[in-house]
């Protein structure tokens, strides 16, 4: 079962030049991907069936990835539609779906991308309420958006980026409704890195000419879900206004992505890009050609790339960033009625949070009697939230819990998964 | 002729390269189903991390909507969970 091979989890930037660098220094990979094809979430158009370029042309370095990749058939084997479910005490590596495989990795390195914040919300939970960045997946991947009138909610850069980018796909958003104002920070904005304020023209420039409505200090009180239509109440300052959407897309930032990543005695394992540390797709790459140079040394391979490029450029640039769309998410959250769902898998609201912590909480009471982080999507969208309101210091670790499979899989899933043959079926679009 | 999946025995057609996600809201179908403890099943994250949209594949049981790729054929149905706590 042992492996001559490195694994790598996650197809998007980060993943992929990590997997490309390790090739070019005499590695074989094999690169798991839960998704159909490569891209990650920020060049899911790599994958998409949109080829008429409406939902954003191709960008010049995710083709440069693309092609990188392909020069590298015979090094990289590619496992889309294929997920990455564990990693047990002997360094054996699970894993599962279309490519499955069980085998034991040389070293892993995960490049999972980033995990979109979504703060609860009154009547969050329902069809036609999403999180930015799944429409932003919807519209890179097919090139439009199925619904109308859709609104933009939260606070982040990325409503304006995918807010500009349907604009330009002919679908743009009803209103961005912001709770920052991120307009009143020039000087913040002006310290920002050329390519990212290039990007962010030409975002504002787009939505602009769509005459595309952005509020700032604006923030979703309440969801309501009348039939096919959603009423979206807002408030700025104490005055209220309800807006009527197909869509509310909602984003309250990003947050680096390290659930159930395990720590491992038997087999080197680094973390690069997003997952790592939210640095966006200018810094991925650098990160998986670092990520790729520590695995390296690590294994005591010679390496013969150049030294990468130093990431604290794209860090003080998120600062920057993080300053201009600041909201208190803390106000947001003590304002909610009693009865808003916290966890949507196991059904707990935040009244039942107050009633969990009203004595004397643990992170452990809170998982086995609270049920938060239980549920099939591991807290993942809820304990950032939890843990605010917990009013005590949990961390985030004791919180989670740490412990494989990262996702639920099936029995069946494990018994389908082969021992890794040489030459195992490459499978990829 | 368009390709089509099945949802709930209804032929839904899709296009090459969509997941069924994609498919079943160009049609429409948004709500996918009911979890065990009351929830709606339904897109949210769309890139299978929140295990929100799972639909029921013939054979291989609850799969997330937005990683499945469609292909001619492949039977879908709602997950109806118990609707009530306990």
């Amino acid at each position: 079962m042992s492996s001559d091979k490195i694994l790598v989890v996650g197809a998007g930037p980060a993943g992929l030049r990590a997997a490309i660098t390790l090739a070019d220094n005499g590695q074989r990979v094999v690169v798991a991907e839960q998704a159909a094809g490569i891209g990650g979430a920020v060049y899911a158009m790599l994958r998409g069936v949109d080829r008429s370029g409406k939902g954003g042309a191709i960008p010049p370095e995710a083709q440069a990835l693309a092609s990188d990749l392909a020069a590298r058939r015979g090094m990289i084997d590619i496992r889309c539609s294929t997920s990455f479910a564990g990693l047990d005490y002997t360094g054996a590596a699970l894993l599962v779906g279309r490519n499955g495989a069980i085998f034991r990795p040389k070293a892993v390195i995960f490049a999972t991308g980033a995990r979109e914040l979504v703060r609860p919300r009154p009547g969050w939970i329902g069809p036609r309420v999403t999180t930015a960045g799944a429409l932003q997946v919807e519209l890179k991947t097919t090139g439009t958006v199925g619904q109308s009138r859709i609104v933009l909610a939260g606070s982040g850069p990325l409503l304006y980026a995918i807010g500009a980018q349907m604009a330009r796909a002919g679908r743009p958003p009803l209103a961005i409704l912001d709770e920052a104002f991120p307009f009143r920070h020039p000087f913040a904005a002006m310290g920002l890195p050329v390519a990212i304020l290039r990007e962010a023209a030409g975002y504002v420039a787009s939505l602009w000419l769509a005459r595309v409505r952005i509020l700032s200090g604006v923030t979703v009180e309440r969801i309501d879900h009348a039939g096919e239509a959603l009423e979206i109440r807002t408030s700025h300052k104490g005055r209220f206004q309800t807006i009527t959407a197909d869509r509310l897309a909602l984003h309250d930032g990003l947050a680096r992505n390290d659930y159930g990543i395990p720590e491992s005695a038997a087999v080197p394992i680094a973390l690069a890009g997003d997952c790592r540390e939210v640095l966006g797709r200018w810094a991925a790459e650098s990160d998986g050609r670092r990520a790729a140079r520590d695995i390296l040394g690590a294994l005591g391979s010679t390496r013969t790339d150049k030294p990468s490029a130093s990431l604290a450029g794209y860090a003080s640039a998120q600062k920057r960033l993080a300053v201009m769309f600041a909201s208190d998410q803390q106000d947001h959250l003590k304002a909610l009625p009693e009865d808003t769902v916290l966890c949507r898998c196991e059904n707990r609201t935040l009244g039942d949070l107050r009633c969990a912590t009203a004595d004397h909480a643990t992170p452990r009471s809170l998982r086995l009697n609270g049920r938060y982080g239980m549920g099939p999507c591991q807290g993942r969208f809820c304990l950032d939230w939890v843990e605010k309101l917990a009013g005590e210091p949990f961390g985030t670790q004791s919180t989670r819990g740490n412990r494989w499979p990262l996702r639920p899989i099936s029995v069946a899933d494990i018994l389908a998964a082969d021992p890794l043959s040489p030459n195992p079926p490459s499978n990829t679009k | 002729m368009k390709p089509t999946i099945l949802w709930n025995g209804r032929e839904v057609p899709f296009a090459p390269g969509e997941t069924a996600a994609q498919a079943l809201a160009r049609a429409g179908i948004r709500h996918f189903g009911t979890s065990a403890t009351g929830q709606p099943y339904a897109v949210l994250c769309g890139i299978g991390q929140c295990q929100n949209c799972l639909v029921d594949v013939a054979g291989k049981g609850a799969q997330e909507a937005c990683l499945l790729p469609c292909s001619a054929g492949l039977a879908l149905t709602s997950i109806q969970g118990a609707g009530h706590e306990q």
